[in-house]
């Protein structure tokens, strides 16, 4: 059993659509969404102790916001050290979940189909897409009618995990959030062996 | 403290195809997804009552009828609607026994019957237990030798005597328990009759009554009023706590005033520290009414056997819900056993574990669980964590819709 401890429902939504594309079934993971990155951090030390009981394997997912990503990295795993009894892995998405959806025009315009992707992918302001500092306004902005299609994040979210590239290889191709690869990185390096 | 229910058996009674509850206590909250069978465990409480009230035909069709009543997919005809409540009447004593009363209703040729009834307890571990009831279709018989019960349980030999009811829809409870010579039965009755399920309504509760000398508040809280002048009048002290609390909770409140005005009708008024005139009822909000009769109905100075509120939390702000389940647990301390519904995370997380129980619903059918029974939420808890926050994190299995 893998558990995903995340820190809101919005990645919840988003594991729940990748996580079978990358062959994972349903009995062998558990997601656990909170209420923000502060209430799971200020958790850790309840849970942990139980989760790990069980768990092979706990995956903590969070958004960097506006922390230095070392820093919070080593927080938690200092917390986690003392109270973890089974392996972990933490992944940090730079700075919001959202960065993971610009990365990858195609599979916003796969949501949204007035979106002209090739019209963003040229441009600067995109090239690295983990250094946006608000990636999540920046897709309100340029997603056409999102007031009107996407009255809540969780909804794009749920609907972008179907498209999102799974890509490793052809750069062409890849997700262009590094914060992604490295997430995906990690969900198939132990995907190999009990999937 | 008077009573205490211990368990609750309950067969093909709507939802309630095969439900056993052990482990209650004092002060009990369920949980559960709206249609799982919250209320439903609470029509058990008002169900008994009015069989005692009324009768049991008179029960059955205020719930729409015996088919209604009978879980779906039973035999109107063969299967039978059962209560069983295991109780302790702590007016017998610290170590007072556990007695049963077990109700079986049945339905044939249009007519709703009781197949079976039985009020019976043992003194110790061993020894045939009393059966101070036994009656079946208006027939049977009752002990009428108690007090060598009492006394020498292990040499006394029952010495029943047999009472028609006279109709096979009453309960015998109701028929003997009138009699001063049936000691355990009539003070079950008592019991029985002094349940309050609760369901307060704001608007109920503005309508302006005549004067009357109500000491405690009615299921739907339309004797506010008076209940409140009872207070005022004969437990000042008890009118003072529940004005200061008032006074915390509700901002702006400074007074509440009873008066009786030239009809002789008895009014609630509400000061307001901004305005010169105090509201009357009417005009209050909601919420300020709502903690009111919560104020009055906990601070009864002769507490309810058992007490059932659904969903508290309605109109009350989130943070006051602590102290809310603060008084219903001083309450069930006080003497009244309380059974509460809940949909709220806030109220949740003043519980202890104990006194939480899970609703369930599987294929049609509803049980109920100690959250205590299950040992990840128990370890959980032991480890700081707070039920309503574990229950908001899916730690609740099978609880979510």
């Amino acid at each position: 059993m893998i558990v995903f401890l995340v820190e809101d429902y919005s990645m919840r939504k988003f594991l729940e659509g990748v996580l079978p594309r990358l062959g994972f079934e349903e009995h062998l993971f558990e997601i656990k969404h909170h209420r923000g990155k502060e209430d799971l951090i200020s958790h850790l030390n309840n849970i942990i102790p139980t989760l790990s009981k069980r768990a092979q394997q706990i995956i903590i997912i969070i958004d960097q916001d506006r922390q230095d990503c070392l820093a919070l990295k080593n927080k938690i795993k200092a917390k986690m050290a003392r109270c973890c009894s089974c392996e972990y892995q933490i992944r940090i998405a730079c700075y919001e979940l959202e960065a993971w959806f610009l990365g990858d025009m195609e599979a916003i315009a796969k949501c949204s189909p007035r979106f002209k992707a090739s019209f963003f992918q040229g441009k600067k302001k995109y090239r690295d897409i983990d250094n946006i500092p608000k990636p999540s306004s920046v897709l309100e902005e340029i997603v056409p009618d999102w007031k009107k299609r996407y009255a809540s994040k969780p909804k794009f979210a749920e609907e972008i995990a179907h498209f999102v590239s799974l890509e490793k290889q052809n750069v062409e191709k890849a997700n262009r959030s590094h914060s992604f690869q490295v997430f995906l990185e990690t969900l198939c390096s132990f995907g190999n062996d009990k999937k | 403290m008077n009573t205490q229910i211990e368990q609750i058996k309950v067969k093909n009674f709507r939802l309630y195809k095969e439900l056993h509850v052990t482990n209650l206590q004092r002060f009990n909250v369920f949980l559960g997804a709206n249609g799982s069978g919250k209320t439903t465990f609470f029509k058990v409480f008002s169900f008994l009552a009015t069989c005692l009230k009324e009768n049991v035909t008179v029960a059955v069709n205020r719930e729409g009828g015996f088919k209604e009543v009978i879980t779906r997919n039973s035999h109107p005809e063969k299967d039978f609607i059962e209560f069983e409540i295991k109780f302790r009447n702590f007016e017998q004593g610290e170590k007072s026994p556990l007695a049963t009363y077990h109700l079986k209703i049945g339905f044939s040729r249009g007519k709703v019957f009781i197949e079976k009834e039985v009020l019976k307890y043992r003194r110790g571990r061993s020894g045939k237990p009393w059966h101070f009831l036994d009656y079946s279709r208006g027939i049977g018989s009752a002990i009428k030798n108690e007090q060598d019960y009492d006394q020498e349980a292990w040499k006394a030999q029952e010495e029943r005597e047999d009472q028609p009811l006279g109709a096979e829809d009453i309960l015998a409870l109701k028929g003997l328990g009138q009699f001063e010579r049936y000691k355990t039965i009539r003070s079950f009755r008592t019991l029985l009759e002094q349940w309050l399920v609760s369901n307060l309504q704001n608007e109920e509760m503005r309508k302006i009554n005549e004067v009357g000398a109500d000491q405690q508040l009615s299921r739907s809280g339309n004797n506010l009023a008076q209940v409140a002048s009872f207070l005022h009048e004969y437990h000042f002290d008890i009118f003072q706590t529940i004005l200061t609390k008032m006074k915390q909770r509700v901002p702006g409140i400074d007074k509440v005033d009873i008066t009786i005005n030239e009809a002789g009708q008895i009014l609630l008024k509400f000061g307001d520290n901004s305005f010169t005139d105090p509201f009357i009822s009417k005009y209050t909000s909601d919420g300020t009414i709502k903690m009111f009769a919560y104020l009055v109905l906990l601070h009864d100075p002769t507490p309810r056997p058992l007490l059932c509120i659904e969903e508290p939390e309605n109109y009350l702000y989130p943070t006051l819900l602590r102290e809310l389940a603060a008084e219903l647990r001083e309450y069930a301390v006080r003497g009244g056993q309380v059974f509460v519904s809940t949909h709220s995370p806030d109220f949740v997380d003043a519980l202890k574990i104990e006194e939480l129980f899970l609703v369930k619903k599987e294929q049609g059918s509803s049980h109920i669980f100690s959250a205590k029974n299950d040992e990840q939420i128990t370890e959980l808890y032991e480890n700081g964590c707070e039920l309503g926050w574990l229950w908001q994190h899916e730690y609740f299995k099978g609880i979510n819709p």
